[in-house]
């Protein structure tokens, strides 16, 4: 006899269901006080080792229960084993309980779309094979109608039409030789014929007909609650079945006594792979912890470790360069500017008794700007000079305040100033945001005189831009402070 | 058979199962698809009726702010809470037939999208009444938008999975979602908040991506770099838990459904 390709392999395959449906509190707690029956789940499978060869038909007989299902299951890949591997050549189509699994809603060529899809044909495949699926089901007036409106002797044909519609490999099916009428019965029949007698296909069929099994099979398994009992010639396996069927009596074969009573060694899922999980599961979450605590007073961070890192001068001097930055984008001239004025408004601003804008006015006048095209621009530079300035003061009478109060607080009760401050960064809060309001008004200004005089928008951006990156600078100016 | 055929054939499936959820979200009603423009608008009909006299008085475009909040916040929580009993309906498909069945969850996933896109369309005719002129770096709203979608499909995965082995989800998240809800400051000013609290929205993705939209809408500044990068971080991270979370439990899936 010839060679043969050996297209599936089974080796030591188990499945494991679980045991009880424990889900609510109740029962899990229950189960906690049961002791010594925790086995995990039920094995529905286990240490199943066979393989095929090309061309064979393989009948998989056994009571119900026996696990018939989930071994077709378990090699059409629908379920993953717990512990061993499949291995199988070519495309395999398994044609379990046809009905399920179709959109009630959608129209019978979209359901058929739609199935042939996730039977992995491309869309040319369906497209040239529709008539004929269409037509084998003897469906075509009903095209267009939607799913739900098919009888379920209907639904079955149009299932059966779309599956068969392929030359797998290997091809699984459970029972479904009863489909539809008498009619369709026999067409169905003479397809799946057409499918397996060619010779180079594969058949697993699932059957309680020992007179078909015996017919069309080459080869058969028998299973027994999950273990296998014998796998070889038809013949000789329907023999002892019939024999089992009518004395009760389970052969001694070599097979049952390779079957382990509990298939642990071999599980995909170690302890230590669960070990691992849920340490990664930690990481992750820590992760999220730490990267939102970080992000949450992300300048407030920065400010600090620039005070850690440099000097108050050289923090001093970089701010200084974004606020000249500012001027420059704004194309300001502050040659003139009587910076004495900010000063002096500050306190005056911070009770509202005078605005930014009246500040900046006067700083202009006494420079000597008159009325030009970019008075605007300069105008707004010499409000965010005064923004500034009101900042430093507030930041200034802030860092005095928590001073005191720390002073104020019995000796120990916090390490030193910077620890009370962090503690009480809420202020500090207050203030940036307070800052970054009025900023924000000088910054709508600017944009729309920006929109006036046809200047490019991001301009605007900008400046934003280098404001932030000052403040941040300030900040950490008055963290030196607080050291 | 080839790796690319395999490929193309994936693809037509997404497709397809696209197709199917676009399509049954609105099957047998009148309105169909307009519903995905109708249904933002009348609740923000509603909220700017009873917002808009509180927080609506004194600021500007308070109904593009609070729209903004809305739409993103309606995609986030219909994606969500729709993927959760996602592998648990399409159970009786990947039973049956073997597919992968992270797609079901990228095709529900992409037909909330595409729904979301219609509602973003509606936004945008907003935002031009409201008198925002049109501007390039509108284009950078594409930024939050995927990023978006990327946290819904990671937080679908996540949730999807874990309906199967904790049905109870179903209950308590709801109640997160109406607690995200009034952390993404959707109808309420931010400076109402103290200090703290004002920060601590910022680690919500969500809030993150609703006001990346009003920064650039209503005062048109770009967020920062480091904003962009943080946004890209929860980003990963939410595809990356739901992600691992499908991956460890997904041979299981099977035997629970």
């Amino acid at each position: 006899m010839e060679e043969r390709k050996t297209v599936l392999t089974l080796d030591n395959v188990s499945v494991q269901y679980r045991k009880n449906n424990a889900t609510s509190a109740a029962e899990i707690i229950k189960n906690l006080f049961k002791k010594g029956k925790n086995s995990g789940g039920f094995w529905a499978l286990r240490n199943l080792s066979f393989s095929l060869q090309q061309g064979d038909m393989l009948g998989v007989i056994g009571r119900n229960g026996a696990g018939k299902s989930t071994t077709m299951k378990a090699v059409s890949g629908t379920i993953t084993p717990a512990s061993g591997t499949i291995t199988h050549e070519g495309k395999i189509c398994a044609l379990l309980e046809l009905g399920a699994g179709f959109d009630r809603e959608m129209t019978v060529k979209e359901n058929v779309y739609l199935r042939g899809a996730l039977l992995g044909y491309s869309r040319e495949y369906i497209d040239s094979k529709y008539d004929e699926i269409i037509d084998f089901a003897d469906m075509r007036e009903f095209e267009d109608n939607p799913f739900r409106t098919l009888s379920s002797g209907m639904k079955s044909r149009i299932a059966f039409s779309i599956a068969s519609m392929v030359e797998p490999d290997i091809i699984i099916l459970d029972e479904v030789f009863a489909v539809g009428d008498g009619d369709f019965k026999k067409k169905s029949q003479e397809r799946m014929q057409e499918i397996i007698g060619s010779g180079s296909t594969t058949a697993l069929i699932v059957s309680h007909n020992l007179s078909t099994v015996r017919k069309q099979c080459n080869k058969v398994l028998w299973l027994n609650k999950g273990r296998m009992v014998m796998f070889g010639e038809a013949n000789e396996v329907c023999d002892e079945y019939k024999k089992f069927m009518d004395s009760g009596v389970l052969p001694e074969t070599e097979a049952l006594k390779r079957v382990e009573d509990h298939p642990k060694n071999k599980l995909k899922k170690t302890p230590k792979k669960r070990l691992l999980e849920t340490l990664i599961y930690f990481l992750l979450i820590l992760a999220a912890v730490v990267g939102g605590f970080v992000w949450a007073q992300y300048d407030l961070l920065k400010s600090y470790v620039i005070s850690q890192t440099q000097e108050s001068t050289e923090i001093l001097t970089i701010a200084g360069n974004y606020h000249e930055e500012i001027d420059q984008i704004l194309s300001a001239n502050t040659a003139n500017w009587d910076y004495t004025i900010f000063e002096e408004a500050a306190p005056a601003i911070m009770n509202e008794e005078i605005s930014y804008r009246e500040v900046a006015k006067e700083v202009l006048r006494s420079a000597g700007t008159v009325d030009s095209e970019s008075y605007r621009l300069t105008l707004a530079a010499a409000e965010i000079e005064a923004v500034k300035n009101v900042h430093m003061a507030r930041l200034d009478a802030l860092v005095a305040e928590m001073r005191a109060d720390f002073e104020a607080q019995p000796q120990g009760k916090y390490r030193s100033l910077m620890v009370y401050s962090y503690l009480h960064c809420d202020r500090f809060y207050e203030l940036e945001e307070a800052c970054d309001d009025d900023m924000q008004n000088v910054i709508e200004e600017i944009r729309t005189e920006l929109r006036k005089s046809g200047l490019p928008e991001d301009i605007a951006d900008q400046v934003w831009n280098a404001y932030k990156s000052e403040k941040v600078y300030l900040l950490a100016y008055y963290c030196v402070q607080l050291r | 058979m080839t790796s690319d055929k395999t490929k193309t054939g994936n693809r037509f499936m997404l497709t397809e199962l696209i197709k199917r959820d676009f399509v049954k979200k609105y099957k047998r009603t009148t309105f169909g698809i307009l519903w995905s423009a109708l249904s933002p608008l009348l609740l923000l009909l509603t909220m700017d009726l009873v917002f808009g006299t509180f927080f609506g008085r004194n600021m500007p475009h308070y109904t593009i702010y609070l729209f903004c909040g809305l739409l993103l916040f309606n995609y986030f929580s219909n994606t969500t809470r729709g993927a959760m009993s996602v592998l648990y309906s399409n159970a009786t498909i990947y039973s049956k037939v073997p597919v992968p069945k992270h797609y079901f969850l990228m095709s529900h996933s992409t037909a909330n999208f595409i729904n979301f896109l219609v509602s973003l369309l509606v936004f945008f005719v907003f935002v031009a009444v409201d008198g925002i002129r049109f501007r390039m770096n509108f284009f950078l709203l594409l930024y939050p938008i995927i990023c978006l979608f990327l946290i819904n499909f990671g937080i679908s995965m996540f949730l999807s999975t874990l309906y199967i082995f904790f049905r109870d989800i179903n209950y308590l998240y709801p109640v997160l979602c109406r607690i995200i809800m009034y952390s993404s400051a959707i109808f309420y000013d931010v400076n109402i908040l103290p200090g703290i609290m004002r920060r601590l929205l910022l680690c919500n993705p969500l809030y993150m991506c609703i006001d990346y939209f009003r920064q650039l809408i209503i005062h048109s500044t770009v967020p920062s770099i480091s904003y962009h990068l943080v946004l890209a971080g929860m980003t990963l991270f939410c595809l990356l838990f739901g992600w691992f979370t499908y991956r460890i439990s997904r041979d299981r899936i099977a035997l629970f459904v």
